[in-house]
């Protein structure tokens, strides 16, 4: 088995964006931070320390954050290159670059079950809306499952699966 | 995965780990203060929060400067995501025309030769490419780009659909060479 911090080290760029992704939710919500560790090569590879915010939604968001951005961004960056390996087969060495890039940004898209925590956490809140707290309790099963699916390697797959899903959707629907 | 000491109170810890570590141990942040005065410089605490910080602490801690390596990848990737974006529609585009090209080989093989064409020359080391190039062409009358494919794409591997259709052509050529 290969060890985390390996997997880590090799899909850096992910962590780094996911952090920032949590980072940039806090700063919408004008979030106190008061400390973020963007990579390290211990667990966890990194993290965002901030202030409870002002409402359960803002902690929601904050906590799903890289979900968003973590898969777009990782699909935008790897599609184009990926195009060229998969459907023309004919990747150039920045193909191989952009396709590394966004599988490892998109692989690392998943919620952490800290992000888990903070979630319940959030739903916890007497202020809580009912409407959250039926959309975010399968959020937070959908985060536990991928939790232990990364041990068979679910993160990694969804990463790819995202960036040939983009392909394959391009050529089935927009042909 | 990851836990805090005191998520609930006053901080929350959002955690990126691999999913195939041990526990994170959290970190004790309580930062405890007055619940009218901010914790940080003892002006009015700003309200609505449970932290106790002032509306430019609060700004101040919320807008932390970020790294100036973190901050140039995030140029880096930046850049590269507005390159992709840029390029995708004309990728789009490109699968749209290979899609379609490949369609009419046999009803219009000269559209198609003409469409193979623009795109081999824009992925000019694309083996699959070269190969429906050479079957359009060949279908129009011209062997040429066909045999230029098989002499430098000699042992690459195609599609099994551009596979079956070289072989066709492979078989046609034989029975008319036996023939005459």
């Amino acid at each position: 088995m290969i060890p985390g911090y390996l997997i880590a080290l090799l899909t850096f760029p992910g962590v780094i964006v996911h952090e920032l992704a949590h980072l940039i939710f806090c700063r919408l919500f004008n979030v106190a931070i008061y400390k973020v560790v963007y990579f390290q090569l211990g667990t966890p590879s990194g993290y965002v320390e901030h202030e409870t915010p002002k409402s359960a939604w803002q902690s929601v968001l904050i906590s799903v954050g890289p979900f968003l951005i973590n898969s777009i961004v990782g699909t935008v960056i790897a599609f184009p290159a990926a195009v060229s390996v998969l459907h023309f087969k004919a990747g150039t060495p920045l193909d191989v670059f952009l396709i590394w890039l966004g599988t490892s940004i998109a692989m690392h898209a998943f919620p952490s079950t800290g992000d888990a925590k903070c979630i319940i956490a959030a739903l916890k809140r007497t202020d809580t809306s009912l409407l959250l707290k039926a959309l975010s309790f399968p959020v937070v099963g959908f985060i536990y499952l991928g939790s232990i699916g990364s041990i068979f390697w679910l993160d990694l797959v969804y990463g790819v699966a995202l960036v040939r899903g983009a392909t394959y959707i391009a050529s089935k629907y927009f042909v | 995965m990851g836990e805090s000491s005191d998520v609930s109170k006053v901080t929350a810890l959002h955690l990126m780990g691999t999913g195939k570590a041990t526990d994170f141990v959290g970190m004790d942040h309580t930062h405890e203060a007055s619940q009218t005065r901010c914790s940080q410089c003892s002006s009015p605490a700003q309200e609505g929060f449970s932290t106790p910080l002032c509306v430019s602490c609060r700004k101040g801690l919320s807008r932390r400067p970020v790294p100036v390596w973190i901050g140039g990848a995030a140029i880096v990737v930046s850049a590269l995501v507005i390159y992709a974006a840029i390029a995708v529609p004309q990728r789009l585009r490109d699968i749209t025309a290979f899609e379609n090209a490949k369609s009419v080989v046999h009803k219009d093989p000269s559209a198609a030769t003409r469409s193979f064409q623009e795109l081999y020359q824009r992925y000019d080391h694309s083996a699959e490419l070269g190969g429906w190039f050479g079957v359009a062409s060949y279908k129009s009358g011209d062997g040429r780009p066909l045999g230029a494919f098989l002499t430098r794409f000699r042992g690459t591997k195609v599609s099994h659909e551009l596979t079956v259709e070289i072989t066709k052509i492979l078989h046609e050529t034989d029975r008319k060479g036996s023939a005459s």
